[in-house]
């Protein structure tokens, strides 16, 4: 029984991280049509924003929202900057986020040194349930990615930004024709995509040796999951995070974790054959709303 | 007909002005110009650049101490150290360019046994001196190699058994995937068996992994009396802050790696590195209790005032330049043949941390290992030492004997071998100097 919740446990730290992480990618794909491969050194960024507001004496929370909102803006200055210039040009823009990533990788190197020395520490302590124990700090993670996850949703579904955001990634030019201003879009939805990078970054800060490739490491499971959440970026990527998350846990923890890493991949390649719409096809066709 | 030989010699001319200016430029001949040129390959940047800066700064400070006692033979040494970037592909290309291009009369360096492995071919093929600085899994037996860092021999044979008279019989082992972790967890599992104990669980896990909370719960489900993290590398570091997390106190916790080599124990909050067992050549806080470690601190903190740490492999690093420059004070020249003759025959270093001999059938060093503690707030003392313990499963269970029989293998321990090596390990207590 022990085991059952200690892998019910793993899959809801898993699936809290992987869930802003991905969404964050996933909405940058589904709108650019862009894998932003600079996604993982956002996430570090975070993450040393972090740990630099903390050692300057503010509190973890206060230091999350504030690198969350900093990696954001670090969106859009990127994205007037850079990627206004390749929103026709999907391929190309693959190749500038690769850019970009090895440019900040390097530059964090240069500023910060090949690894932090002074960390901050995780706080609180652990949840005991039928002898299996999950840090807290680990299912507050979950909690607020379940929240992040939330407010897109409602972001999604009731706001006008949200429709927009929808339209352009179903069909741009469509959306187009009927008034959405498409470049506005793109610059929203990169600038959210960052955020979220940033807010995954900065949650796993405390738990994480800080190194400029930190960030790797997740960004190879986000990467999985948006290419197997198919067309809907917000329900797809969803599903396919917690169906992922639970595989990951269960596999990792009979036969280790590379074991469970295997398994993500031997599962895509099996998705991508057999469901090339990928776990948006499974669900009900969306209906998009005209913005009229 | 013509066109083609007229563009086919304009291509050879070409080719041989390049050849020509290739080969004019940069190439340094060691013999005859006033300076020695001697080469290193370490990590200074990328995942393995926690160490790989330890050791080139260390390499640093040992030409600064040669050149000031005027050097060699007459002339000054000139360090040659390019940044092979945590990368096994650049360290090949570097470790040709020194071979090949600056001729070096030793190369020391190379800090993954990955990376050891990929340079030592082309070492073989040009007879080059090379001397590998860091604690590794043991058994190169090699012709051209030398070895001053510790081996399983010192580090294990003498962990485990201490571990299991005072903690208990169970043990789990998680190590980084690749030839040092599998090797090493070998050793573990061999002596831990050898000790009467049993090995309830082991992980490997890929160098770039940063989390770890899947494989923390399967330690706890296996309830060691003992964990054994062979991790490497800034990535896996991140076990220990997970792992202090994770609700279980006062599990100890030994390693050849951790504390000694990569500083946990300051880089972390405790309870992350504490009550880790390393049985190591060298730590900085040993210039608390031995008057030459004492010494050897203090110039390197002078020469790298921010440095944050000196670890095992630095000290190693030095220890193998210092016992170059005797072998060529003996030998009167830098000929790699005669320089290897005379480190071969058995040579003697006082070291910082105590007298280090190279054992002429192995190529391997004879040291002191202390074993050094952390403590609940992360300090560190040291309980027990052991001198002079010897590489002697090397030579006698793998049968590696390079006075009679020249070799270029690695030998690896199946589940008898090192339950041979029993040479008397006596622990003694470590007494603070001046106390």
């Amino acid at each position: 029984m022990s085991a059952v919740i200690s892998v019910a446990f793993q899959a809801c730290q898993i699936f809290g991280i992987f869930l802003i992480v991905s969404l964050g990618l996933s909405i940058i794909y589904g709108v650019l049509g862009v894998m932003n491969l600079a996604h993982g050194e956002l996430m570090a960024i975070g993450a040393y924003m972090v740990a630099m507001a903390v050692n300057a004496g503010l509190p973890l929370v206060a230091g999350i929202v504030l690198a969350t909102v900093l990696v954001g803006l670090m969106g859009l200055v990127l994205d007037r900057a850079i990627m206004r210039r390749l929103y026709r040009r999907p391929t190309d823009a693959i190749v500038v986020t690769f850019g970009i990533s090895l440019v900040v990788t390097q530059a964090m190197l240069l500023i910060f040194g090949s690894a932090q020395n002074s960390l901050i520490s995780t706080p609180g302590g652990e949840v005991t349930v039928a002898g299996a124990s999950i840090p807290t700090y680990r299912l507050v993670v979950t909690l607020v990615g379940v929240l992040a996850a939330y407010g897109l949703y409602a972001l999604f579904q009731r706001t006008r930004l949200g429709t927009n955001i929808r339209a352009v990634s179903s069909d741009q030019d469509t959306a187009g024709c009927f008034g959405v201003d498409t470049r506005a879009t793109f610059t929203v939805a990169f600038v959210l995509g960052s955020a979220l990078a940033g807010l995954a970054g900065a949650l796993v800060a405390p738990t994480v040796s800080l190194v400029p490739t930190l960030g790797q490491g997740f960004v190879v499971y986000a990467f999985v999951i948006v290419v197997v959440a198919g067309e809907r970026v917000f329900q797809g990527t969803v599903l396919a995070s917690a169906v992922y998350a639970v595989l990951n846990a269960v596999i990792s923890y009979q036969f280790g974790s590379f074991y469970g890493l295997l398994a993500l991949l031997g599962v895509t390649l099996v998705l991508i054959r057999f469901l090339p719409g990928g776990f948006s096809s499974l669900l009900r066709r969306p209906r998009v709303v005209a913005a009229l | 007909m013509r066109r083609v030989r007229s563009s086919m010699s304009t291509a050879v001319g070409i080719t041989t002005a390049l050849l020509l200016a290739a080969c004019g430029n940069g190439s340094t001949d060691a013999a005859s110009s006033s300076t020695i040129n001697i080469g290193q390959l370490e990590d200074q940047s990328g995942n393995l650049s926690l160490v790989g800066l330890q050791k080139y700064h260390a390499a640093q400070l040992a030409v600064d101490h040669l050149n000031a006692a005027g050097g060699l033979l007459g002339k000054k040494i000139n360090l040659v150290a390019p940044d092979t970037q945590s990368d096994n592909t650049k360290m090949q290309q570097l470790a040709r360019e020194l071979v090949i291009k600056d001729k070096v009369p030793v190369i020391f360096g190379a800090q993954t046994s990955a990376e050891r492995e990929a340079i030592r071919p082309i070492i073989d093929q040009y007879k080059q001196l090379y001397f590998y600085t860091n604690q590794y899994e043991g058994g190169v037996c090699d012709s051209n190699t030398f070895t001053t860092g510790a081996v399983p021999e010192q580090q294990v044979a003498t962990l485990i058994p201490y571990l299991m008279q005072h903690f208990g019989k169970r043990v789990y082992v998680i190590a980084a995937d690749y030839n040092f972790g599998h090797l090493t967890s070998d050793w573990v599992k061999a002596i831990t068996q050898a000790s009467g104990g049993s090995i309830v669980g082991q992980e490997f896990v890929p160098l770039t992994q940063n989390e770890f909370s899947s494989s923390i719960a399967r330690i706890k489900a296996a309830q060691p009396d003992i964990l054994i993290p062979l991790l490497v590398g800034n990535d896996q570091s991140s076990f220990f802050p997970q792992w202090a997390s994770s609700g279980i106190k006062n599990l100890p916790m030994g390693s050849t790696v951790i504390v000694a080599q990569g500083y946990e124990h300051l880089r972390f909050q405790p309870p992350a590195a504490a009550n880790i067992y390393v049985p190591t050549n060298f730590i900085k806080e040993l210039g608390d209790y031995v008057p030459s470690s004492k010494t050897f601190v203090d110039a390197f903190m002078k020469k790298f005032p921010n440095d944050p740490y000196i670890d095992e492999e630095a000290e190693s690093e030095y220890d193998a330049i210092m016992m170059w420059a005797e072998a060529v004070k003996k030998a009167g020249t830098t000929d790699q043949a005669k320089v290897k003759e005379i480190l071969a025959g058995g040579i003697s270093y006082n070291s910082p941390s105590g007298t280090v001999t190279i054992d002429p059938k192995t190529h391997a060093a004879v040291r002191d290992i202390y074993l050094a503690h952390t403590t609940e707030t992360q300090a560190i003392e040291f309980p027990v030492m052991w001198k002079a313990v010897q590489p002697n499963w090397l030579s006698a269970v793998a049968g590696c004997d390079l006075t009679t029989k020249p070799d270029q293998t690695q030998y690896t321990p199946t589940a008898q071998m090192p339950a041979k090596v029993t040479q008397e390990l006596t622990a003694i207590p470590v007494v603070k100097a001046g106390s």
